[in-house]
């Protein structure tokens, strides 16, 4: 569903995608330092996909999902905060995010991948699904006040065509034609558009060091 | 995440979860109902 939904800043988590998850990850992060937000979600796709024989292991399919791992890690640079200035609390949410992540993966590839239903109906299903589940809970925890500036009314919508409705169609068309572990690594992509977008929309600056 | 951004500057994460949930919802539902193509269109 929702990509980086909840997700505050720009340091990308496993995000793009989810229903309710977006709000897991958006509390992780409160408790995250920013720079500790590696993806794992391919690394956990992948483990998961070969786990399952849904997809097989080869060698530049390792290769390049551990490069892509190290440079987001190099990026990230948890180091320089100190390895353990993060709650265990925060960890666990974001590890459970992301393995939470790579089963939708697998499992659409596994179930919902053979042609019998389009992307355009599997992400139909899922937001509709999304849709209702947060709709009965938020009574109870979406009970803060709203400020609806142009700002953000434009902020929610370019997210709803196009971070959810729009990605999540091609989100199901790369699963059906590439597999679940490539279509995961999409992922590694969300630090380079946000970089961009944040210095576009936000007129945020770019270090070396970014995100 | 620049849009994440600044819709948190008036809602909360969960707010803005529902919000672009249904947008996205209703997107959807006009796509299908007009049967135009999306995934397909945009990479063909």
């Amino acid at each position: 569903m929702p990509g980086p939904l909840g997700a505050p800043g720009r340091h990308g988590h496993d995000d793009q995608h989810r229903s309710l998850l977006p709000v897991r990850v958006g509390r992780a992060a409160h408790h995250l330092k920013p720079r500790r937000r590696p993806q794992r979600t391919p690394l956990f796709t992948l483990l998961l996909a070969v786990s399952t024989h849904t997809e097989r292991l080869t060698a530049p399919r390792l290769a390049g999902l551990t490069l892509g791992f190290v440079g987001v890690v190099i990026l990230a640079a948890p180091w320089h905060d100190g390895a353990l200035h993060s709650s265990l609390l925060g960890i666990g949410a974001a590890v459970l995010a992301s393995a939470c992540y790579a089963a939708s993966y697998v499992y659409a590839r596994r179930f919902l991948s053979d042609g019998a239903l389009s992307p355009l109906v599997l992400s139909s299903g899922q937001m509709i699904a999304g849709t209702v589940l947060l709709r009965l809970l938020a009574p109870a925890i979406a009970r803060q006040p709203v400020t609806l500036t142009a700002n953000v009314v434009t902020s929610v919508i370019v997210l709803g065509v196009l971070g959810t409705g729009v990605a999540y169609v091609l989100n199901y068309r790369l699963i059906t034609d590439e597999g679940a572990t490539a279509a995961s690594t999409v992922t590694y992509l969300l630090p380079i558009v946000a970089v961009l977008l944040g210095l576009a929309v936000l007129a945020e600056a770019i270090g070396w060091t970014s995100p | 995440m620049a849009f994440i951004k600044i819709a948190l500057e008036g809602m909360s994460p969960i707010q803005i979860v529902l919000g672009r949930l249904v947008v996205a919802a209703v997107m959807i539902a006009v796509v299908a109902y007009r049967k135009e193509c999306l995934a397909r269109c945009l990479v063909p």
